[in-house]
């Protein structure tokens, strides 16, 4: 009796880079998701690797963020925000002393986690974090599979192939430049599925990706074994789904492992408690408060105010990770038996979530699967595995076509098209038909500037595709900013649309457009020439 | 009050009596329209005192604006792009969106359109069927007025079901002429298929086969939607609580 589990780590972040402005509030975004999740990721990696413990992960790092993480500009920039939030770090020290014990016990833990991440980052792993885990891929530790390329939510651009196509290839050709290799896998933005999508994953050579559980309840036919096992489409791409019992337990609002009273608060920050002179120099420049990362307080109580929050204990906390780890540790073996028996046949469970889950959102959630890890590892009934692995493995699979669906709210397309970001779409859709108009007026064509000019066209589409930008004006935290980005990578592209028809390409401008928004430096618009649907 | 100091620094520069208000409004705080500069200035500090570590509203601070960072101008995004366009997308099961743009030549024949006659939008049923303009299982109507509208929101019946719809006129005698038609859109579907049948792929010998349905052993237990009072509906979903916070990188 025993079973599989594919444990998915969805790394991602929206292209936030802002080489114009010395700082800039949202590439903050990205340190933290550094600083709390991916090197953290690492050092649990190095460390379970020195005690001998087997692990098998599976990670998405989307395109993006590849290209932010391999970014000079962007390593630079992180040291120097690390360096700041050192300094802020020893103040802390020093002035806690007077105010608490578990505060200063505090300062203290964050000061030399900082200096440890700083150092990780500089000496170990030489700023290349893409590189670090490119090496657990080559041990066979982890898998890693790419993104479409910039987490655009492929159900809404069905209509048009070509645009569909470009994501899928983009995502592809990012993945072999820094892993080296072929993908076999893509996760798809918000897991967003249409019918018919399998074709194009077939056509860029992709051997399986991932739904939600609706996709395979709602499919042509029904799967025998739920979503317990990966099914194959009829295009022959393998589709593994999710399953909903280990993400209600990992991460529902209600009954989810992070909401424990004794895990760090989350929206309690020194960036806002602490006198305006003081934190001045550690916010953003504009003098907008934001978020450090060092914090004092714990949950205590969800519906308590937050100036009501206890101080928080990091070794409290830690045990309460283990606790949690344990008893997901004795669900999921519970789940194994379960359905081994009921199937006869070894069970997958697919376990995916989104990697700054852990770490940054849910301060304690690395240690937590640092110790599940452990615990997997004097056992044979729940075995860790990649999909390569299980479809390496499989015999006989059940042919499916899954039903159109994300992992949104409520299962569908409302989050990325609602009354509040509708209007994206009109301009999205006239900029794919404008992309290949010009493709093809210019194919064969060989001008240099041209070229750079359709290059540009091709990246500040792609940008304003992001289904991040959507999504944030659909929830409502940072709207202007994302309003702001989808705005100008629209003009910015009819801008350059308006001189290719005039005949005359503004270098200067361009070159600042290539600069502002230099995401896929090598990449090919000709994709946009095909406009046919897979047959 | 995040920016409290902030504020209170701002109050010091002698700032104009308009922008005073202006900002005071934004607040909340309560103003008589006789109100001097120094009597704002105080309704203002009061109102600050109140202020709790909850009111985390970036919107309010006029010295620190979020956009201000910008310097590159945005400008209005295009109203119409001069092209005919009727754009169907599916929302979910049971709601499509549609919106559409003309070129000048559709916009003067509507404009142009003989007393009586009206703008309507129709959407069928074109489940299984190559549509030929009048052989949809079922055909829906609405009306429209174009020069306000350019997009609604379409409550259809049928999940799984293939939709198409065609932006027209009615003449004074009841005929439908069409101006633009719309790509096809499926809605998802929203409960298990109704198929009996099994389709295997043995992958070692590299042969598909077809069997009725033995039955499927791991039944799902499905999500369904709730909602009770005083709750608004949530946008979490896939990843609850963490999609806002993480996804927006935990800025608030």
């Amino acid at each position: 009796m025993r079973g599989y589990m594919i444990l998915f780590l969805h790394a991602h972040l929206p292209y936030i880079k802002h080489p114009e402005y010395d700082e800039f509030l949202e590439e903050r975004w990205l340190f933290e998701a550094m600083m709390e999740t991916y090197i953290p990721l690492i050092m649990m990696f190095r460390r379970l690797e020195k005690e001998k413990v087997p692990f098998k992960l599976t990670m998405s790092i989307t395109p993006p963020l590849m290209e932010m993480l391999s970014s000079d500009d962007m390593q630079r920039k992180f040291e120097r925000h690390m360096g700041k939030l050192i300094e802020l770090a020893e103040k802390e020290v020093e002035r806690t002393k007077s105010e608490h014990p578990k505060k200063n016990k505090m300062a203290r833990y964050y000061l030399s986690n900082f200096r440890e991440i700083l150092r990780v980052f500089r000496e170990d792993l030489e700023r290349d974090l893409l590189g670090a885990f490119k090496e657990f891929q080559e041990k066979g530790n982890v898998e890693l599979v790419t993104c479409n390329a910039t987490h655009g939510f492929l159900p809404l651009m069905e209509i048009y192939p070509q645009a569909v196509r470009a994501q899928i290839e983009i995502g592809v050709k990012a993945y072999e430049k820094y892993f080296g290799r072929k993908p076999r896998g893509l996760w798809l933005a918000e897991c967003g599925y249409f019918l018919g999508l399998d074709r194009y994953l077939a056509e860029a050579g992709i051997e399986y990706f991932f739904v939600d559980s609706h996709a395979f309840w709602y499919a042509d036919d029904q799967p025998r074994y739920g979503v317990y096992r990966p099914v194959i489409t009829p295009s022959e791409v393998f589709v593994f789904a999710r399953d909903p019992e280990s993400s209600e337990q990992v991460w529902s609002a209600t009954v989810g492992y992070p909401g424990d009273h004794r895990y760090r608060e989350f929206y309690r920050d020194i960036g806002f408690d602490r006198e305006y002179d003081y934190i001045k120099p550690y916010i953003d420049p504009s003098g907008v408060r934001v978020n450090t990362g060092i914090k004092y307080h714990k949950i205590t109580s969800k519906d308590l105010d937050l100036s009501k929050k206890e101080l928080y204990d990091i070794d409290e906390a830690k045990m309460a990770a283990k606790e949690h780890a344990r008893d997901f540790f004795y669900k999921k073996t519970k789940q194994v038996e379960k359905l081994s028996s009921l199937m006869g046949i070894e069970p997958i469970i697919v376990a995916p979530f989104d990697a700054e889950l852990f770490g940054h959102w849910w301060y304690e959630g690395i240690f937590f699967l640092e110790e599940f890890i452990r615990l997997l590892k004097d056992q044979s009934t729940v075995k860790l595995a990649t999909p390569s692995e299980i479809i390496d493995k499989l015999d006989v699979v059940q042919i499916i076509t899954p039903a159109a669906s994300s992992w949104g709210a409520n299962g569908y397309y409302e989050v990325w098209l609602n009354g509040k970001n509708d209007w994206i779409y009109p301009h999205i859709h006239e900029m794919i038909e404008k992309m290949t108009e010009m493709a093809k007026k210019f194919e064969g064509v060989e001008d240099p500037l041209i070229d750079r000019a359709l290059k540009q066209m091709a990246r500040e589409l792609l940008l304003a595709q992001s289904s991040d930008w959507a999504f944030i004006i659909t929830t409502g935290t940072s709207v202007d900013y994302a309003m702001n980005r989808v705005k100008k990578h629209i003009t910015r592209f009819l801008d350059i649309y308006d001189q290719l028809s005039r005949g005359t390409v503004d270098e200067e401008k361009l070159s600042y457009y290539e600069w502002v928004d230099g995401i896929f430096d090598d990449i090919d618009y000709r994709v946009y020439l095909k406009v046919g649907e897979v047959s | 009050m995040k920016r409290k100091e902030e504020i209170l620094a701002w109050l010091d520069t002698n700032p104009r009596i308009q922008d005073l208000k202006k900002f005071a409004k934004q607040l909340g705080v309560r103003l008589r329209k006789s109100m001097k500069k120094r009597e704002v200035i105080r309704a203002i500090k009061e109102f600050l005192k109140k202020e709790t570590l909850e009111a985390r509203s970036s919107a309010t601070s006029p010295v620190a604006k979020v956009e201000e960072r910008e310097v590159e101008e945005v400008k209005e995004l295009p109203k119409t792009y001069n092209k005919d366009k009727l754009v169907l997308l599916p929302v979910n099961p049971n709601w499509l969106f549609v919106y559409w743009d003309m070129s000048p030549e559709t916009r003067r024949i509507i404009e142009s359109l003989e007393p009586g006659s009206s703008v309507v939008l129709r959407v069928h049923d074109v489940t299984y069927i190559i549509f030929d303009g009048k052989n949809s299982h079922r055909t829906f109507e609405a009306g429209v007025d174009v020069r306000y509208t350019s997009n609604y929101y379409i409550n259809v019946p049928m999940p799984n079901a293939d939709y198409l719809a065609e932006l027209g006129y009615k003449t004074p005698y009841g005929e439908f002429v069409p101006l633009m038609r719309s790509n096809v859109a499926r809605t998802p579907p929203n409960s298990p298929s109704p198929s009996n049948r099994e389709r295997w792929y043995d992958l070692r010998k590299r042969r598909k086969s077809v069997s009725p349905s033995k039955g499927v052993i791991v039944k799902p237990v499905e999500r369904v939607r709730v909602s009770s009072p005083g709750k608004g509906v949530e946008y979490s979903g896939g990843g609850a609580f963490l999609w806002e916070s993480v996804r927006s990188g935990g800025i608030l």
